[in-house]
Formats: C-alpha cells, structure tokens, sequence
C-alpha cells in the first residue's frame, strides 16, 4: 500500500467550490484506473487534486504513503507522480528536444522518450507551437515520461485526436504501462477505450463515485454507465 | 554550419566589433565604454524579462547596488579593479536575492509596481545616507590601481573600453551557454506555462530567485565597471528612469535573444549621443519615434527584423 498513490475522502474543487466529493481510490504500481463521467462530473478535479491544481477542501491525498495535500506540485512530481494534461500545454516557443530536456536533461531519459514516440525523434528541432494535435499529444507524454515517474496521469488524451493517431497513443502508452510498470490513471471519453485497457474503472456522476470496480462489473451492472457516461459501452 | 562552427563565430562577433568600433571611433572610446556596460546590463535585464516573462522596472537597484558598492569599495578598501569588480557583481546579486524572495510571490502588474517600489526604495535610502554614498552629490574621486597591476586607466577611455568590452565578452558567452542549459530551458518553458514546470517537477520560486539573482550579479557588474570607468556614481544609476531606458533598449533590439540586447544598447546609445549633439533637449523624441516604428512593424525588435530579413534572403521560413 505504501507505494501507492491513494485520494482519501477526499472533497476538492476551485475556490470555495466543491467540485467533487468524497473521493476514495487508490492505484498501485503496474495497474491501471480508468475514470469516466460525462463533461462536469469531476474527472479533471480528481487528477489535480492530486497535483495540487485544485484545492482540497477535506480528505488527503497521498503519494507512496506521504501525504502530500499540503506540498507543492513540483514536489509531488519528485515523488513519482506525473500528469498529462488534457490541454497538452506543451512550451509552445521551445523546440521538441527543449520541451524534453526542460523536464529532466538526463540523456539516457531522452532516447527512452524518443523510442517510445519516434515520430518525435524526426520533429526535434521544430518548436512545439508547429506540431499537429497528436504530436503535441505525444510530446506532452514524452515530456511527462522524462520525470521517470512511478504514476502517469492522463487527461483526456485522445480528444482531438484521428482514429490512426489515437491508436498509435494509446499503443505506445500501453508499452510504457507494462513495460515500466507504472501505475497509470487514465480519464477518457471513450468507454471502450478505458475498459480495454484498465483493470479498474470509476465513473463520476456529479462529483461523487457512483462506481468502482472492474470493467466486467461495470458492464454487467448495465445501467451506471448509461446513467452516468450517457452512452453504451459498445 | 555545424554547431560548433556557430559557436566560434558568434564568439568571435563581440571581440570583432569592438576592433571595428575602436578603428571607427578611435577618439570616442570612453563613449564606446559606456556602450558596453549598457550592454552588459541590458543582457542583464534580457534574462529576467526576455527568458523568464517577468516584466521589470527595478533593474536599477542592482545596477546601483553594484555601482555604489564598487564605488564604496575603491575610497575606502581598495581600488584594485578586479576584485572591486567581484564586490559590484556580489552587492547586485544580493539586492536581487533579498527582493526575489518577495518579488517572486507576485505576478503580472503587482510584481511591475513592486520592482518600482523596491527602487525607489533603495534610491531614498542612498540619498539620505549622505554621509556614506554623498546623497544627492553621488561619490567621486575614485582613482582605481592599475589593471592587473599593469595597465593604467587613461583619460581618454582607452583601458576602460577593453576592459568594459572583454567583461561583457566573457558575460556573453556564460549567458549563451547558461541559456542553452536546462537551467535557461526552465526559465523559458516557465515563461510559457509555468504551471505546467511545476508539474514537472520544477521549483518556480526557486528557478525565478535563481534567475533573478544571477540578472543582478550581471547588473552589479556592469554598475561597477561603471563606477571604475566613469569614476564618479550618482543617484541616476538607482533611478526608475534608467530601469526604464534599458527596458526601452531591449525592445529595440529584441527581448528574448541575448543578441537582441546587445543590438538594442548600441542603437539606443548612438542615436542618444548623435540626436543628443542635434538637439540636448529633444533627443528623446528621436527614440520615441524610432520605438513606436520598432513596435509596430518589427514585433522581435530589430535583431529579430534582421533574423527575418536574414532568412528571407536564405529563402527560409522566419523560426
């Protein structure tokens, strides 16, 4: 348990808003989450509650069994955590390799990243505000990934994104999951997506968990998704 | 041109163009001296505003701290230039780390009005400590020991150009290396997204105190070539009206690209001695009016106009 990163109870939001509450999950090392809900459920607030973006009003969140609801992001990313944001926000006046090298200079860290997008190994000299949707998308990962964190959080990462091109995303991300043995949270619109890939699903119906469980639990319950997603899982 | 090609040549402009301007100006060398200490603090002042986004009027505090300090140093410890030098540089760098530690919790016009403060601040305290720095008077008669113990500063500027011209030389090259580090990634990336470092890992109050605080050692620097050179420090060293001047040639010549300021000093400082000879009272009409063209049609400032231009005549598309 202690290497996990764990919400407790937590009830979190922006200013004095509560935007989701009572919030209890944790995910370990190897395995993955998925969070669906429909826009406004309170998917984004989870993933930066734990970063520290949004304000957590009661509960903790932990990272390896340090509570860290009181620490700065950078620290939290000093221990393991990492998150992809569902904006990319990629340093639009730097170049591919400078996006990379602004997180972490470690060479070794760089071919790694390289080999695991190589379609940015052939961009590395143009700047990020040149890239199409995807390649943001893979350099905003790729760039996440030169932290060598424990956890990968991923916002929405295949929004925009061509069915070719968000194959290829989630192709490379799976490899990076069982490769490296990272515990991955992943929030995505596309349900079939996340209960291909994750071993664990939670859907948010506004603000709160209305399910945890496995992707097989969640189909044979039948009704949540529809409920709270608005669609079918096929 | 591979890299390292590059390098050496961009190396070799500054000490190039200051042979070119002593041959040009042989008997100007004392002004050509104060060119390269503007210079030197405007490329101190690219690294705050250029690379970090942190818009600035208080750069003169360490400019004067680092003036004032080598001033001090030289009447009443020793006149030895190159540690007066070190001493400059260090009263810059301590001014920048004390205000950081505040100006680093501001943004946007809160942190512009606090650089403002912090200046005034600084410059009220030295004119009315006038039993120490001379008030409103300044200090003078500074009579600095020969360079290296060999050469002597002349009064015709001749020591103090090589001298100001080899300092900002040196500077240049550290800040191009230090720029290119992930230590200047950082303070770029920050500038676009600086939420998004700190997800990153990295520590933007400690990054932008860092930054802030080797911008002063630079600006104490050029304050004491200044005082070394110049011979004489007055309250205008501390003034918001300086701060201002070296924001203005920086935008001339192109925030964000080391070689955008070093431009930006020797337009600004040219046009100011020539308009200056035509017109004492009105010259700075003539930089109005050349900052409002600048802007408006050369939004990266002249060196970025020239990039362009560069470029085109290459038949690439601009960066």
């Amino acid at each position: 348990m202690t290497d996990n990163i764990a919400w407790n109870a937590v009830h979190a939001g922006y200013g004095r808003t509560v935007a989701v509450e009572d919030i209890s999950v944790s995910v370990a090392p190897g395995e993955k989450l998925g969070i669906l809900g429909r826009n406004g459920a309170g998917k984004t607030t989870i993933l930066r509650a734990m970063m520290g973006d949004a304000k957590v009003h009661r509960g903790t969140v932990q990272v390896g069994g340090a509570d860290v609801t009181q620490r700065p992001a950078f620290q939290r990313n000093k221990l393991g955590v990492a998150v992809v944001p569902q904006t990319r926000d990629v340093f639009r006046s730097l170049t591919v390799r400078e996006n990379l090298l602004s997180a972490s200079a470690d060479a070794g860290r760089l071919d790694h990243a390289v080999a695991v997008f190589p379609r940015l190994g052939e961009r590395m000299r143009n700047l990020g505000a040149d890239l199409s949707g995807g390649e943001q998308q893979m350099l905003s990962i790729a760039r996440a990934i030169m932290t060598a964190p424990r956890f990968l959080m991923l916002d929405e990462p295949l929004e925009g994104l061509s069915p070719t091109v968000a194959h290829a995303v989630m192709d490379a991300v799976r490899r990076m999951v069982t490769d490296e043995g990272l515990g991955c949270v992943l929030v995505e619109q596309h349900v079939r997506t996340v209960l291909e890939f994750c071993d664990r699903v939670m859907v948010i119906e506004r603000g709160r968990c209305a399910f945890l469980g496995t992707p097989d639990e969640l189909e044979a319950e039948g009704t949540i998704l529809s409920r709270a997603v608005g669609i079918a899982a096929h | 041109m591979t890299n390292l090609h590059r390098s050496i040549g961009a190396a070799a402009v500054i000490p190039l163009a200051a042979v070119a301007l002593a041959l040009i100006f042989p008997n100007q060398q004392a002004f050509l001296a104060q060119i390269a200490i503007t210079a030197l603090v405007v490329l101190s002042l690219d690294l705050v505003v250029g690379f970090a986004g942190l818009a600035t009027l208080g750069h003169a505090a360490m400019y004067g701290a680092g003036a004032y300090g080598a001033a001090l140093y030289a009447l009443h410890v020793w006149a030895e230039p190159l540690t007066g030098l070190i001493v400059g540089g260090l009263a810059g760098a301590t001014i920048a780390f004390l205000s950081a530690l505040m100006l680093m919790r501001a943004h946007g016009l809160t942190f512009l009005m606090m650089t403002v403060a912090i200046t005034q601040i600084l410059y009220e305290i030295v004119n009315k400590s006038r039993a120490v720095t001379g008030g409103d008077d300044g200090l003078y008669g500074i009579v600095m020991q020969p360079l290296l113990g060999v050469f002597e500063f002349d009064f015709y500027g001749r020591l103090a150009f090589w001298y100001a011209a080899v300092v900002l030389w040196l500077v240049f090259l550290l800040l191009r290396h230090i720029v290119a580090s992930p230590f200047g990634l950082t303070a770029r990336a920050v500038r676009d997204d600086g939420d998004r470092v700190a997800t990153l890992g990295g520590n933007i109050f400690g990054h932008r105190v860092a930054l802030y605080t080797l911008s002063g050692a630079i600006a104490g620097l050029a304050g004491a070539l200044s005082a070394q050179t110049v011979q004489v420090v007055g309250l205008h060293s501390l003034s918001v009206t300086f701060s201002a001047d070296i924001l203005v040639m920086l935008v001339m010549g192109g925030a964000g690209r080391l070689w955008g300021g070093l431009l930006g000093a020797l337009v600004f400082m040219m046009i100011h001695h020539y308009a200056a000879e035509i017109d004492p009272v009105r010259w700075m009409l003539f930089v109005g009016a050349i900052l409002v063209v600048i802007v408006l049609f050369l939004p990266k400032g002249l060196f970025g106009g020239l990039e362009a231009l560069v470029n085109r005549l290459r038949g690439r598309a601009p960066a």
